[in-house]
């Protein structure tokens, strides 16, 4: 019986072994992770808040020092993945309440920028991710590790084994890919 | 487009070259190919190794989801604060909440959805508050508001329940089988009132259902309820598999329909669950039933309180369980009522719609139910057939003694095959499966009754009597009264015995009394009063029951006089025939009460009714239905009197004791709750009169759904939300109200009249003139028409007055006031004090702020005349006062008026009524404002 409160290597470790009863636990146990660092941090003075490093502490919080590499960097691919579905939908339903008539006055602590527009370029972002991953799988994945997963080239390069320059230059090109469809 | 390989793989070689190199390097891969080139050139010029906005909208999106996410815990949500999160379910949580604004005590559920709002759990959310807003049911929690807050985050305001989840419930009362079965019939109806609204639930379980302190259930959560509507049909699209598999049906867990059937399915799960303790999971169902039959789970149960009546399951609550765990949706109950009826049928020992098709089950519930009736009607038939034969024989014994034995056998065989026939022809062939009553039982008797006996025909005089009697007693007066007229007639033509001719003549009069056909009744009744006379010595007690029920048929006929002669005949002879009579004295004590209370001569009918009650006390102890009928009408008595908590205290008593004696679940014990809650309305006390109203209500709704009763109970409950400022909850009994009388009633009728009425007037206090319109005039032009009902048209032509004021026409208003005069009389006072608070509006229409204060002061004075107050009534007049005083600056006024009021509004009125939020906003105001004078004056 796998639970939220068996260890998270444990879950990690049966959920990549092909156990997919693992993930719903698994996925419950690091957005509450998540979720409650972001809390941390929305209320201290560091208003800023970077997925990145929130994915990596949850990591280190998580997880086992002695944890194996591999499933290591399935936790990353796994956080990354959940993520961006958790903003994605996030940021659509703002939109979606938008366009129900009803006018919402979103307050985000610390963040200059218009968040609505923020909002709605996640939305867009999503969508030109999913062309490029459709026409592009891997820099699609490179794309999604590094932003919504917090992973490193070291660390992509493990999950997606390839090389580490590969993954530079894979960045690069998704990054002025996705610029050029967000701009047109 | 040029595919993306071939693009990336020249991105990365010219952007790893200086720029200026990356010309030359373009235009010697891409040669000709100006579409490559461009693709790649467009790239290049995104290229910006600098700055980095996607990462910065990932991160302002990350902040301004997990803002959004934060505790709810101590947070204001519209105007509730939360104290504690109560429950959470797939996606939503639900916490406790109170008003945020520490002058209320109101406790409430705010269910809010967990995590970021989907589009899905946003639709679900909003699917609910559409579900709820159109269900109003004492055993539904009920929507009060809804909204989004500040985060966008949308949340519904339930009624908190304050009681225990079923399955705690159980785990704690363990309550007996009997308890246990009368909570899962509310359920049953809380259900079929979803389901009349178009509304499945799809998620019934023990969890989703709260058990009040009362021990009433309370269905929540239809978060997944589906509208069957037709309009709404395009949502059946967007199904998911939100709902519980262990408590799910056949057709759901294979993604078929799902229809009213399904809930059906769902609520025989959790009846198994109830009988025997567990569930009946998935897992379960999918092994032969005689292997997990309750009785067998039950008698197996770690828990005594459950094994202790494992026996009682076997049998009749199998078959219902089994019944509605069909496989095939058609094979279930067609409703959930039916469910719940079949419940009551066997609660009551009568025979099963789900019960096994054989006569001898039948029979055996009949007899069961009417164990003793059942004896005493056949061993009384049985018995009047012997002797009459008997003496029939007795006559011709010398002459013929030896056709004696021969007769005899041939009249027992007569019995026997005229109580076969009783029997035989209630078979379930004869009866097309349904149920025998004892009607249908007496009707196969008498039908045979048509073909035997002709030869004898004093034997079928006897016969037709005796049957004829019967029937008055169980309710039939028409066939009662057919019956015994041919039993007269027989023994006119045979020259009978005069007494007995009597005895038939006086059962004929109850029988026609009944059917209101007073003359025939009156002309019966001296017929056997001058039989009697003419054989009995002066004084003997039949002459007394003669003359009372003459008196009644006097007293029908309006004849007030000739029936208190008679009333007091009949007295005098009881009060001189010794004990045995003590009941016949008490009856034409409680004769002359009813007379009096009639009459208006409430003081006379006080003293008879007591007279009555201590004999009734006296003869049969407190509980007997008669002596409770006489206490009843000495608390209508003394409510007719103003002794308003003398009268409180007697209808609690009839109450309590009719619950002892009925049960719970009666009719009549349905009447008495209905009139304490009248009395508490009139008293004030609007909580408990709501408390009182609600049981009537789910009781008639129970035992009479559809009926004037319930109609009549939906109004007084309307009536008494509406004085509470709860408008919708009125709209919604009103309008059931309504429907129900136009089921019954044409126009003109004065009780469809006064439910158009009620409805309109509710909806313009509402702000819905318009819709008001048109059911007060249907309701006008009816109480035109009627005559004798003057005071209802005045208040439909006051109603009027004010829907002109509405619609923006004060001028018109006026002169239609100036038309009408208030009534008088003492009983009239909340009408005038509707007359004097519609010339307030007028006033305050034209800007007369002094005028609207006075006329509405007039209006509180005319409530005063009967009522306390403390009285919500009058606190809610006192605010229009204020209100008015406050806009004539009269502040000091104003202040004192709602300073007195707002205690009684807080106490009484819904959260949301409009008097009561009135008086909390002048109330600031009037503080505030003396307030700065004080600083002024200060400096």
């Amino acid at each position: 019986m796998l639970t939220p409160q068996s260890p998270i290597t444990e879950l990690l470790h049966a959920w990549r072994s092909g156990n997919n009863e693992a993930l719903p636990p698994l996925t419950e146990l690091v957005y509450a992770e998540l979720r409650g660092m972001a809390w941390r941090r929305l209320r201290g003075a560091d208003a800023t808040l970077n997925p990145t490093a929130l994915v990596h502490e949850a990591f280190v919080r998580l997880c086992e020092s002695d944890v194996d590499w591999r499933d290591r960097a399935h936790f990353f691919a796994l956080a990354a993945l959940h993520m961006r579905n958790v903003l994605v939908d996030h940021a659509r339903a703002l939109q979606a309440e938008k366009r129900g008539g009803g006018l919402i006055q979103v307050t985000l602590t610390g963040i200059d920028e218009a968040p609505t527009e923020n909002t709605a370029d996640l939305v867009a972002l999503d969508d030109a991710l999913c062309r490029l991953e459709s026409e592009d799988p891997r820099t699609g994945k490179v794309i999604e590790l590094t932003y919504f997963g917090g992973l490193g080239r070291d660390e992509i390069a493990h999950v997606l084994d390839i090389s580490v320059p590969t993954v530079d230059r894979n960045l690069r090109f998704g990054r002025a890919w996705l610029r050029r469809e967000l701009a047109a | 487009m040029s595919d993306i390989h071939r693009v990336r793989e020249i991105f990365d070689r010219a952007a790893a070259l200086a720029k200026v190199e990356r010309i030359a390097y373009l235009t010697h891969v891409c040669g000709s190919d100006a579409e490559l080139l461009a693709d790649v050139a467009s790239l290049l010029a995104c290229d910006d190794t600098q700055a980095d906005p996607i990462a910065a909208s990932v991160a302002a999106t990350a902040a301004s989801h997990f803002d959004s996410v934060r505790p709810w815990i101590g947070q204001r949500v519209g105007n509730y604060r939360v104290i504690e999160e109560l429950g959470r379910g797939g996606m939503g949580s639900v916490y406790l909440a109170e008003r945020a604004d520490r002058e209320y005590e109101h406790r409430v559920a705010i269910k809010v959805i967990r995590g970021f709002p989907s589009t899905d759990a946003l639709e679900r959310l909003r699917r609910e508050r559409q579900v709820l807003a159109g269900l109003v049911h004492p055993n539904i929690a009920r929507l009060l508001d809804g909204g989004t807050t500040e985060e966008g985050q949308p949340y519904l305001v339930i009624e908190y329940i304050d009681g225990t989840t079923l399955p705690q419930w159980l785990a704690e009362r363990q309550p007996p089988l009997q308890e246990r079965l009368r909570l899962f019939e509310q359920l049953c109806f809380a259900v079929h009132h979803a389901h009349q609204n178009l509304i499945v639930h799809r998620d019934l379980k023990p969890g989703n259902v709260m058990v009040r302190a009362d021990g009433a259930p309370v269905l929540l959560d239809f978060g997944i309820a589906k509208l069957t509507a037709p309009q709404s049909d395009g949502m059946a699209a967007t199904s998911f598999r939100a709902f519980t598999e262990d408590y799910a049906s056949p057709e759901q867990l294979s993604g078929g329909t799902v229809t009213t059937a399904s809930d059906i399915y769902a609520l025989g799960l959790m009846l198994y669950e109830l009988l025997c303790g567990e569930c009946y999971t998935k897992d379960k169902r999918a092994r032969p039933w005689r292997m997990h039959r309750p009785a067998l789970v039950a008698a197996d149960s770690p828990e005594p309180w459950i094994r202790r009546e494992s026996r009682r399951i076997a049998g009749d609550l199998e078959h219902i369980v089994r019944r509605a765990l069909a496989a095939t949706p058609d094979e279930r109950y067609s409703s959930a009522a039916n469910f719940a009826r079949d419940i009551q049928r066997y609660l009551t020992r009568q025979p099963l719609e789900a019960g096994p098709d054989r006569l001898a089950y039948r029979v055996r519930k009949f007899v069961a139910r009417h164990r003793t009736a059942v004896a005493a009607s056949i061993v009384g038939l049985a018995g009047i057939l012997g002797t009459s034969v008997w003496l029939a024989i007795e006559r011709n014994r010398a002459a013929h003694a030896e056709r004696r034995a021969r007769t005899e056998a041939q009249t027992a065989e007569q019995v026997t095959g005229f109580l076969l026939a009783l029997f035989k022809n209630a078979a379930p062939e004869n009866t097309r499966g349904r149920d025998i009553t004892a009607r249908e039982l007496l009707d196969a008797g008498s039908g045979s009754l048509d073909h035997a006996l002709a030869d004898q025909p004093s034997v079928r005089a006897r016969l037709l009597a005796a049957l004829g009697e019967i029937y008055g007693t169980i309710g039939y007066p028409q066939r009662s009264a057919d019956m015994l007229g041919q039993s007269i007639a027989l023994m006119r033509a045979q020259r009978a015995d005069p007494l007995r001719l009597a005895a038939a003549l006086n059962e004929s009069c109850r029988a026609l009394q009944q059917m209101s056909d007073f003359h025939r009744a009156e002309a019966a009744c001296r017929e056997a009063l001058s039989l009697r006379e003419a054989n009995l010595p002066p004084g003997a007690a039949e002459l007394g029951h003669t003359h009372e029920a003459l008196g009644v048929v006097e007293q029908s006929l309006g004849d007030m006089r000739a029936a208190k002669a008679d009333y007091l005949r009949a007295l005098d002879i009881f009060s001189h025939a010794g004990d045995v009579e003590r009941e016949g004295l008490a009856s034409a004590h409680h004769d002359l009460g009813f007379l009096a209370f009639h009459e208006g001569d409430n003081a006379t009918a006080l003293s008879e009714y007591r007279k009555a009650y201590d004999i009734k006390q006296a003869l049969f102890g407190d509980v007997h239905p008669s002596t409770l009928n006489s206490l009843n009408m000495i608390a209508q008595t003394e409510q007719a009197l103003g002794d308003l908590d003398a009268a409180r205290a007697d209808f609690e008593k009839v109450l309590r004791l009719r619950v002892q004696v009925l049960g719970a679940e009666s009719s009549v014990v349905a009447h008495t709750e209905n009139d304490l809650g009248a009395l508490l309305q009139d008293q004030g006390d609007f909580t408990e009169a709501e408390r009182h109203y609600r049981i009537a209500y789910t009781l008639h709704a129970k035992l009479s759904p559809d009926s004037l009763d319930l109609a009549t109970t939906a109004n007084n409950l309307g009536t008494l939300y509406e004085d509470r400022g709860d408008f919708e909850a009125a709209v919604a009994m009103f309008r059931e109200s309504l429907d129900i009388r136009s089921r019954k009633f044409q126009a003109p009728h004065p009780s469809l009249a006064r439910a158009q009425h009620n409805f309109a007037r509710c909806l313009l206090e509402m702000g819905r003139p318009k819709e008001a319109r048109p059911l007060l005039d249907a309701a006008l032009a009816a109480r035109k028409q009627i005559e004798g009902i003057p005071a209802e048209r005045f208040d439909s032509e006051l109603l009027d007055v004010d829907l002109r004021l509405a619609g923006g026409d004060p001028a018109g208003a006026e002169r239609a006031l100036g038309e009408l005069k208030p009534p008088q009389g003492a009983g009239q006072y909340r009408r005038r004090a509707r007359y004097a608070e519609t010339q307030a509006r007028i006033a305050a229409a034209h800007g007369n702020w002094s005028g609207a204060r006075d006329a509405e002061h007039q209006a509180g004075k005319s409530l005063a005349e009967k009522l306390t107050p403390a009285n919500p009534l009058c606190a809610q007049v006192a605010v229009r006062e204020a209100q008015y005083a406050a806009k004539a600056h009269d502040d000091a006024h104003a202040a004192e008026l709602v300073r007195s009021a707002l205690p009684v509004l807080r106490q009484e009125l819904a959260p949301m009524a409009p008097d009561r939020i009135a008086a909390e906003r002048l109330a600031a105001t009037l503080d505030a404002a003396s307030a700065k004078r004080t600083v002024v004056e200060i400096r």
